[in-house]
């Protein structure tokens, strides 16, 4: 099961938990320096080291169509920039533990653990025993002053970076948002918005994660993340209690307009959908709309993605074509169940 | 609007420089904004790509002109030069072959130079027994200090046996 079809703690504030340990091998330059060939043999010693443990499957990423790449970034699974990748790249994925490692991403390997609802510890064991797979077999460059040695100087040491997707309709509607981004920047983390760096935050939907690696233990990194996504949590519900107090009416009527838009639209873009999302998603939050679960809406928004609607409908469709596409899925997802 | 530097020709190019949150505006004309670039060499540089974060690599004066003999990472032959400019490494090998270079850039990146997290296990071994003899060795100061004389001489054995693995 891929994390967003799985229930995971903390779902009304937390979409997600992502973790990923940067590894390089000793002996092979980074891009653009490294050559086909030696991206070919970190390749092939990754899938010696790991392909071949169970539960772990190789995929060529070379013969993987555009779309399902595509598909594999609406669903978290893969970076954009690897997607975009023409050199020889692979995945080797264990999709019961949640587990995908990029061959020849900007790091020769990035093993990411993506969780649903807010478990760090969770996905940073998962990763791990890839990590301590890789370790014994093959020459991981390490140096014992500097740590994990890595493309880029800002993921040196552990390697480690942990981002957390949160949902926060509260603290967006009432503009707080802005203070806690601030705030979070001055303990050492950062805020992106909902698809990564640069991008705005769609949904509600924001994420962020640690930007310092080295010189504190994985233990501190994933301390330090608890407990601002704690504050930050309490934050929002506190909000969303004072939000629900003052304006009931004003917001039953704002997400059930969504949901009935969700059960009755012909046509629904990718910008709309995050909006019905957002309203719905508060809705579950604020015990308005209880008969709908956070996996089902979290899973319907990924299913609602340009590429994996293109793929449900097995074949190429114009931008209309695929906003009636959406809202059928839509319409025949959300009715309500009938007692 | 006129040109900020020559306060003559219309200005054509709009150029905002952000160094360490201080930031400058420029309005220039062509003719002024060609002499900038080409003092500086990275008026145009994409601010999402490398040069962003080539920024953050210090000691490398602006305008050096390249050596000869400009010293070269082991394994990929990238300079200095190069990895300022990308703001990555080349290679694994670099950060041994610019040890010294590139210590102030990951002080400033983060914090402090040191690694205190997880090592591959042929490392763990070795890290166990530098952790070992630091304990040893304050336990041997204490006694001294105490004049536990007899204590500091077994201390003293076993650091020595330690250090000589």
């Amino acid at each position: 099961m891929l994390w967003y079809e799985t229930e995971g703690p903390d779902e009304d504030v937390f979409v997600s938990t992502r973790v990923r340990l940067a590894r390089n091998l000793i002996d092979y330059p980074f891009e653009p320096r490294l050559s086909e060939a030696g991206a070919k043999e970190i390749i092939e010693k990754a899938k010696s080291a790991l392909a071949e443990k169970e539960g772990y499957t190789f995929v060529d990423f070379a013969k993987v169509e555009d779309t399902e790449k595509q598909s594999l970034v609406e669903k978290h699974l893969v970076s954009p920039e690897f997607a975009r990748k023409s050199t020889p790249c692979a995945v080797i994925e264990n999709e019961k533990k949640q587990v995908y490692v990029m061959i020849c991403e900007e790091d020769h390997l990035r093993i990411q653990c993506i969780r649903s609802g807010f478990d760090p510890h969770g996905a940073l064991s998962a990763a791990r025993e890839a990590d301590a797979a890789i370790d014994t077999s093959l020459q991981v460059a390490f140096d014992e002053e500097l740590g994990y040695l890595t493309h880029c100087p800002t993921n040196l040491g552990t390697g480690l970076r942990i981002s957390v997707m949160l949902f926060l309709p509260a603290l967006t509607i009432t503009g707080r948002i802005k203070s806690i981004q601030g705030q979070l920047s001055k303990i050492g983390l950062t805020v992106r918005g909902t698809t990564g760096e640069g991008s705005a935050a769609k949904g509600c939907l924001y994420q962020f994660s640690n930007c310092v690696t080295q010189g504190v233990t994985e233990e501190e990194i994933l301390s330090n993340l608890r407990e601002a996504a704690g504050s930050i949590a309490r934050a929002e519900r506190e909000t969303r209690t004072q939000l629900l107090e003052n304006n009931e009416d004003a917001l039953r009527d704002r997400v059930m307009r969504a949901l009935g838009t969700m059960r009755s639209a012909y046509m629904v873009g990718t910008e709309e959908l995050y909006r019905l999302y957002a309203d719905v998603r508060m809705g579950i939050a604020m015990g308005i709309c209880n008969e709908i679960a956070y996996t089902q809406l979290d899973s319907l928004l990924i299913r609602c993605m340009p590429a994996t609607v293109t793929i449900q409908a097995g074949n190429v469709l114009s931008a209309p074509q695929r906003d009636k596409l959406r809202a059928q899925i839509l319409r025949t997802s959300m009715q309500p169940v009938k007692k | 609007m006129k040109c900020t530097k020559c306060n003559a020709k219309e200005a054509t190019v709009f150029y905002r420089e952000n160094i360490n949150g201080k930031e400058t505006k420029y309005a220039l004309c062509g003719d002024c904004a060609a002499a900038m670039e080409k003092e500086t060499g990275n008026l145009f540089a994409d601010p999402f790509g490398g040069n962003l974060l080539g920024s953050l690599f210090s000691g490398i004066p602006q305008k050096i002109q390249p050596r000869k003999e400009e010293k070269k990472c082991s394994l990929c032959g990238a300079t200095f030069r190069q990895l300022a400019e990308n703001g990555k490494v080349g290679c694994p090998a670099c950060y041994n072959s610019f040890r010294e270079e590139l210590a102030p850039t990951l002080k400033r990146l983060h914090g402090t130079a040191v690694h205190r997290g997880r090592a591959p296990e042929k490392f763990q071994a070795k890290r166990s027994a530098m952790e070992k003899l630091a304990s040893l060795e304050q336990e041997l100061k204490k006694a001294i200090e105490t004049e536990a004389y007899e204590e500091a001489a077994k201390l003293r054995d076993q650091i020595r046996a330690l250090r000589g693995q």
